[in-house]
């Protein structure tokens, strides 16, 4: 090819870039050059010589030093694992140090000592500097390279491939020796890969709730750094105390952007043992990064009389390989480009399917409660009904003459097990809300009415059973006694004792579980299903006889979900981690923010972006906000459906039921219909709301573009806001429709 | 049905039209209130974060270990940065801050040491220089008008150090100085600087072991009672002043007695507390601490009041704000402690701007901002109408906040109130007794009972008539015939029942005879005696349970079933025992079934009266709950008489003796629980050491 052809090529593509920029721009402009990663596709220093080359991406080892360089070709992207001016490093001190040379950091534990007290090695000090510390082996599509910690014993076997267009490192636990009084208690994988320095304009995606983003270098260097579990806290450890409100970290992803170019990473072996770690400059290093963390340890503390033993487990946890796929980008796509990438990963790796989407209101109508009576002062617990099975098809028909015409209806503590809540075996209906002949009656109207009713069921949490139901069926902590849980105090957040304690069923007796209840439920033709419990909770099992650990548990879950998808149970669930998605319907219930960590700059709606198309998703219920009106406007710029928590009466509800503090229906049937009706508007003109990006145009304001060309611009902030995409006045919306 | 859905159609065209004030939807924390029971209920947030600000948002560099904070009137907020010596002036919009580091007093420059606490009005700055032991007034240019040191007077004490944490001054330019060590109250300078005595020390409470040490402390040396540990008034951990009342926070570290009524106090210029309340101030939940040995509870670090005479009061043990209302209604709890915004690592200071509440934490070296909601709108502008005794305008607000949360309480004491003024007193009854409010259903009541006599005076005369003619009808005709035929009824029953039946009745009218005779004739039963206790018992359940709204414990609090049980059963068994055991000591006669009947069929007024009383509560207000006070001392009374009468006969007692006999079992029951208490605490330890044994050999080997 010509020079000045080649010139004009890639003058072409800057242009591109540049435009592509501008549209993703956040409110303070053009990016600078970021470091970590180089524009341009200069060939890398010499010192990296390349291992594989897959399609657009190109692999390079550094042997002497052990890093690895990604090119990235088609993007002109460069992506370091020990960033490219490392050198120039001031505030890292030691160990923090190090670990920006490192592949891999291991957190230790003295097991002789059984001390709590971790510390940190990093590969690059325990072994790319000491002698035989680093053994390589070439394979087609990358290497593998053992990795000794010579001074401690430990072997760690990492493999780094490329693999269908991604990046894929990956550590096999089996391969995992000690030979020492050392332990291994928590490994990371590519600590600071593609870390952007201190000038670097970019951010980072956190999975925590909806998704957040923490600005490179946002200053907040006081604030603790992002550490969270993914697919939430192992169930099995059970605090005295509780966090106050988090959000469920539910899809095993992270990811970077520096500049325009940016990654994707999938966390897709032993997610559920893993979490995400992500640090601004000037904590520890200069550098923000983002990493996977996997947990191989825990320990047990037990108290016997004054002591508190401090166990670790003998043998690190058997969770298959611990592996990290990352997925690039160098359009400056930001989290949108992100979610697309992950849909791709799920669609492909998941057989994640289309299903249906349906346009329209969702609903949780609360059947009952239940509730302490008094009997000459003997308490005893008795099924309250705050809407009967007939006052649910009045409630409904007076929806659909409101104008909402198209619903989909979840029902909640609908059946007598509910009471005590135990595991659903049947189709058990109550007598207290009309007995069986008012429960067919509802039934058949949802039929003709056309609107799906979900049963919802109970399948790994109780709190009554059988006469072993706390002790046989119940799966047990890492201490080997049955997991209680109970309810946390409102005011003091620590175990309210006086409460029912809640069981998690033993994963292992999951299956047989689900079969009966599915069994039960296709012989009434019951085959609509709520799994709010299978597909949010999770936990390891420490039963001596049939331990599993968490990630171990995905398995049972999946295979559970699995069984009841093949025995045409149609299903939906309140929030869903990402092993449910195949098998659902809709997520209700879909996170409308993050956890709001001190370290976060804000919540974008990336987890709604992943679904959005594929499978329904909703809002936490419009009703019970504290702002029912942002709530609304979030609803709309993320493609969420509405939902609405409902009853007939629901008036100064005790306990755990106290937080629905407005459901009485009549109060909301104004509201609901005027909401759907600004709903429909939009669908009618959008396919339902299909997503082609979403992108921050101000704090606050959001421009939605959808595949048909139709745009949203919502402005959530309290001030009227004038964008180059036109002016929203504060709390509203604008939508403008395709060409 | 209707009217709910035009009033919530109004607040949705309201909360379209209103800017709602806070910027997101989430809030890392529950907001709460306490329900009549005492317990916490979630409501809709009232306040929701909105920001995080360091120093190095106002580029000033970062705070370190930040102790108080000052909002002044025009909104500029004064942090007193205890670790850099120095005070940080921030902006009224929150958006730039100057820090003042140096201080010029007569030409000489001064500089801080530790500033622990700070105090602002419009011009004048207060700090508490601590590590130098001194206050300075300055100017906020940083030129010192006085400087305060230690008091030369005999009244502070001369050995302690002068070390000022907290300050405030009222209008007329007065200085009050929380020092450390100092318990008598605030330390109080005049405008001048010149000591002026000290204000308003809380009192030592009066607990059993307070009183039990005083007494003790008078038969002992000067020695000995200096070991012993002192109990010092509570100390005030913060003030403010509004209006010239000086709002303080206290907490009790050492009286052993948690006393959260006045951990807010609000003190006249005199020094006396007028929170005329029995407000609990702050979390109404505790619990026990095993690792600390104590009990951990609400501890106020500083508060702030707003011209409405709101209280925003900080908590440091958990991280929470609490808001009150001038009448320290409590309107909302929230936040906590954690990693995220909206929660505090070491919260040390509160303020309230027009419009946001700051908190001050030194743990994260920033200030945190709150917003209100639309929600806590409504809850203002209905609770200011109410305060101003506007309960018709207050009806329509309140029911927007019902609306929105079915668990807020006030909102149904501001409908009762509202349907009480316009005379539906059913209406009014109804929405108290949804929050167990005894007091004003009584008052409701009291108007409903009146207007029910009223409307239905034609037939409550017929009835009394009625009931008059029946009376006579009863004696002259159907007396003779109805007694005939229970005679005959009764007649059928054996002759040796009938006679035990008869007796508890012969008891109640003729005690010293019935008991003696009973002896005499063998007319004890234990069957009798267990039914009279079970219905004993069954009438303590019934009164718990069927007694009217007004007079109903369960209203406000849960009632102990296990209580009722060992007030009666327990001491029943434990009387009986008590007495078979001194019949040895004091040659009393009685045998043991005698004992039995004796004490059971004593017990029969006592059980009539509660029964009578269930009946009389439902038409009675709560002033006129007396009338059944009066009702069970007779019954008591009665009952009491019974059991003089049953010991004296059935042990064929003098007068004298019998009293004796009484006074003896009552120490007999006394020592039989006081062994239990031991036998049971010595039995807990071994259950104890079969529980640590289980738990290790469960986690060794299962």
């Amino acid at each position: 090819m010509k020079k000045w052809l080649r010139h004009a090529a890639g003058l072409l593509a800057a242009c591109i870039l540049l435009s592509c920029t501008v549209l993703a721009a956040e409110e303070d402009g053009q990016p600078e050059e970021p470091a970590g990663t180089v524009q341009d596709a200069a060939l890398p220093d010499e010192n990296y010589t390349r291992v594989a080359a897959d399609g657009a991406l190109e692999l390079y080892l550094d042997e002497e030093e052990g890093a690895i360089l990604l090119r990235d070709v088609a993007g002109g992207t460069l992506w370091y694992s020990t960033p490219a001016d490392v050198k120039e490093e001031k505030l890292a001190k030691g160990v923090f140090k190090m670990s920006l040379y490192s592949l891999v950091t291991l957190n230790v534990i003295d097991s002789a000592t059984n001390s709590a007290s971790a510390s940190t090695l990093t590969s690059y000090t325990e072994c790319v500097l000491s002698d035989g510390g680093v053994e390589y082996a070439y394979l087609d599509n990358g290497f593998t390279v053992s990795l000794k910690f010579v001074d401690y014993g430990i072997t760690v076997p990492l493999s780094v491939t490329l693999q269908d267009g991604a990046l894929c490192v990956a550590v096999d636990t089996a391969g995992i020796k000690e030979t020492t009084a050392t332990w291994v208690k928590s490994l990371t994988l590519l600590p600071y890969f593609g870390a952007g320095n201190s000038q670097a304009e970019g951010f980072m995606l956190v999975p925590d709730g909806s998704g957040a983003l923490i600005r490179f270098n946002n200053g907040k260097t006081a604030a603790a750094f992002y550490e969270n579990e993914l697919y939430g806290a192992d169930l099995s450890k059970v605090s005295t105390t509780n966090k106050l409100v988090t959000q469920q970290s539910y899809l095993p992803v992270f990811g970077l952007q520096s500049g325009n170019s940016g990654y994707l990473a999938v966390v897709d072996g032993a997610a559920a043992n893993a979490a995400v770690h992500a640090e601004v400059a000037g904590k520890r290093t200069s550098y923000n990064g983002v990493s996977a963390v996997f947990t191989l340890r825990d320990a047990s503390v037990v108290s016997i009389g004054d002591n508190q033993i401090t166990d670790y487990e003998e043998r690190i946890k058997d969770i298959g390989s611990l592996s990290v796929r990352y997925y690039f980008y160098a359009n400056g796509g930001g989290y949108s480009e992100m979610a697309s990438l992950y849909r791709t990963y799920l669609q492909k790796e998941q057989g994640l399917t289309a299903s249906a989407t349906n346009t329209g209101a969702y609903l949780q109508v609360l059947n009952s409660v239940p509730q302490t009576q008094s009997f000459l002062g003997f308490d005893y617990l008795r099924q309250q009904a705050t809407t009967t099975y007939d006052e649910t098809v009045t409630m409904l028909d007076t929806l659909q003459k409101a104008g909402m015409n198209h619903l989909s209806v979840v029902l909640k503590n609908w059946d007598t097990g509910s009471v005590k809540e135990t595991i659903t075996k049947r189709v058990q209906v109550s007598g207290a809300l009309g007995g069986k002949k008012a429960f067919s009656r509802l039934m058949s109207y949802g039929e003709k009415a056309g609107i799906p009713l979900y049963l919802t069921t109970r399948t790994v949490a109780y709190r009554q059973g059988g006469l072993f139901a706390g002790f046989r069926d119940a799966a047990r902590s890492i201490e080997n006694v049955s997991i209680r849980r109970y309810a946390y105090s409102l005011s003091t957040s620590r175990e309210d004792l006086e409460t029912r304690p809640q069981y998690l069923l033993s994963p292992t007796r999951l299956m047989d579980k689900v079969t009966v209840m599915a069994k039960n439920f296709a012989k009434k033709e019951r085959t609509h299903i709520a799994v709010d419990d299978l597909a949010t909770m999770l936990y390891a099992d420490y039963t001596r006889s049939a331990s599993t650990t968490k990630s171990g548990s995905v398995g049972y879950i999946t295979k559970a979900l699995a069984s009841l998808q093949e025995q045409e149970m149609t299903m939906v669930s309140e929030g869903a981690n990402a092993y449910a998605l195949p098998y659902l319907q809709a997520v209700l219930g879909a996170p409308a923010s993050h956890s709001g960590y001190d370290i976060e700059d804000e919540a974008v709606p990336f987890y709604q972006l992943v679904l959005n198309g594929l499978i329904d998703y909703t809002t936490p219920a419009l009703n019970l906000s504290s702002d029912g009106q942002d709530l609304f406007l979030w609803a709309l710029e993320s493609g969420s459906r509405p939902l609405y928590v409902l009853a007939q009466e629901g008036e100064n509800l005790e306990g755990a039921y106290s937080r629905y503090y407005s459901i009485a229906y009549d109060g909301w049937t104004a509201t609901a219909a005027a909401q759907y009706a600004a709903f429909r508007e939009i669908w009618d003109k959008t396919d339902g709301m299909a997503i082609a990006s979403h992108q921050l145009v101000a704090k606050q304001v959001a421009l939605v573009t959808y595949k048909n060309g139709a745009t949203l611009l919502v402005n959530r902030s309290a001030n009227r806001a004038e964008t180059p995409y036109g002016t929203v006045e504060a709390e509203s919306y604008v939508f403008t429709e395709g060409a | 049905m209707k009217r709910k859905t035009v009033i919530i159609a109004v607040i949705l065209v309201f909360a379209l039209s209103l800017t709602c004030f806070a910027d997101s939807t989430f809030a890392p924390y529950n907001s709460y209130l306490y329900d009549e029971k005492s317990e916490a209920v979630e409501i809709p947030h009232s306040y929701l974060p909105t920001g995080y600000l360091t120093g190095d948002d106002w580029h000033v560099g970062a705070m370190n270990a930040p102790e108080d904070m000052m909002v002044a009137d025009d909104g500029r907020v004064f942090i007193s940065d205890t670790g850099n010596n120095r005070v940080v002036i921030v902006e009224a919009d929150l958006s730039a801050a100057t820090a003042l580091t140096e201080f010029t007093y007569n030409g000489e420059i001064l500089t801080l040491n530790g500033p622990l606490g700070i105090y602002a009005t419009a011009d004048t700055l207060y700090i508490c220089d601590t590590g130098n032991r001194r206050v300075l007034v300055s100017d906020l240019q940083g030129q010192v008008s006085l400087v305060v040191t230690k008091p030369t007077s005999e009244e502070f004490e001369q050995e302690l150090e002068f070390e000022p944490r907290k300050v405030a001054t009222d209008k007329a330019g007065n200085l009050y100085v929380l020092c450390k060590n100092v318990y008598q109250g605030a330390v109080v300078f005049t405008a001048a600087g010149e000591f002026d005595g000290f204000f308003g020390s809380n009192t030592v409470q009066s607990t059993l072991e307070i009183v039990v040490q005083k007494m003790f402390k008078n038969f002992m040396t000067k020695e000995q009672r200096s070991k012993m540990a002192k109990y010092v008034p509570a100390e005030y951990e913060n003030l403010t002043v509004r209006d010239n009342f000086i709002y303080t926070v206290s907490y009790e570290t050492n009286t052993g007695s948690i006393n959260l009524n006045t951990a807010i106090r609000k003190l006249n210029p005199a020094g006396n507390s007028i929170t005329d309340t029995d407000t609990q101030f702050g979390d109404l939940d505790m619990y026990y601490d095993k690792t600390l040995n104590g009990t951990v509870y609400t501890r106020f670090a500083d508060l702030a009041v707003d011209e409405q005479m709101y209280v925003y009061a900080l908590d440091s043990t958990y991280g929470k704000v609490f808001i009150y209302d001038a009448q320290y209604n409590l309107l909302c709890a929230f936040s906590g402690t954690g990693e995220q915004t909206g929660l505090f690592r070491y919260p040390v200071a509160i303020g309230k701007t027009d419009t946001h509440i700051l908190v001050l934490d030194r743990g994260k070296n920033s200030v945190t901002t709150f917003a209100p909601t639309a929600f806590f709108g409504k809850v203002q502008q209905a609770n200011s109408l109410f305060e101003k005794g506007l309960y018709d305008e207050a009806l329509t607000p309140w029911q927007e906040v019902l609306a929105e949360c079915s668990n807020y309480n006030l909102a149904y004491v501001g409908i009762g109130k509202a349907l009480f003024q316009q005379g539906d007193y059913a209406g009014a009854m109804a929405c108290f007794e949804t929050i167990g409010d005894q007091e004003n259903y009584s008052e409701a009541f009291k108007y409903y009972r009146l207007n029910l006599i009223r409307e239905n005076f034609t037939w409550l005369m017929v009835g009394v008539f009625g009931l008059v003619a029946l009376l006579v009808l009863w004696s002259v005709w159907l007396r003779r015939p109805v007694k005939a035929a229970a005679g005959r009824l009764v007649a059928r029953i054996p002759q040796r029942a009938r006679t035990y039946m008869r007796y508890p009745g012969y008891c109640m009218r003729h005690p010293f005879e019935a008991f003696e005779e009973m002896k005499d004739k063998g007319h004890a039963s234990y069957v009798l005696s267990a039914v009279i206790v079970a219905v004993w018992v069954l009438s303590q359940l019934l009164y718990q349970w069927l007694v009217a709204f007004i007079f109903n414990a369960n209203a406000t609090g849960k009632t102990d079933v296990n209580m009722v049980f060992i007030t009666t059963v327990v001491v029943y068994v434990l009387w009986v025992a008590a007495n078979l055991g001194l019949r040895t000591f004091m040659a009393g006669r009685g045998t043991l079934r005698e004992i039995c009947a004796a004490s059971a069929y004593s017990l029969l007024p006592y059980t009539l009266t509660t029964v009578l009383n269930i009946g009389l509560s439902y038409f009675l207000t709560q002033d006129e709950g007396m009338f059944m006070s009066w009702v069970t001392m007779i019954g008591l009374l009665w009952s009491g008489v019974m059991l003089v009468a049953g010991i004296k006969g059935i042990h064929e007692y003098t007068f004298g003796e019998t009293v004796k006999a009484i006074l003896l079992t009552l120490l007999f029951v006394v020592l039989i629980v006081f062994l239990f208490v031991l036998f049971y605490s010595s039995l807990q330890q071994a259950f104890s050491l079969v529980g640590t044994i289980f738990s290790e050999l469960r986690y060794r080997y299962f």
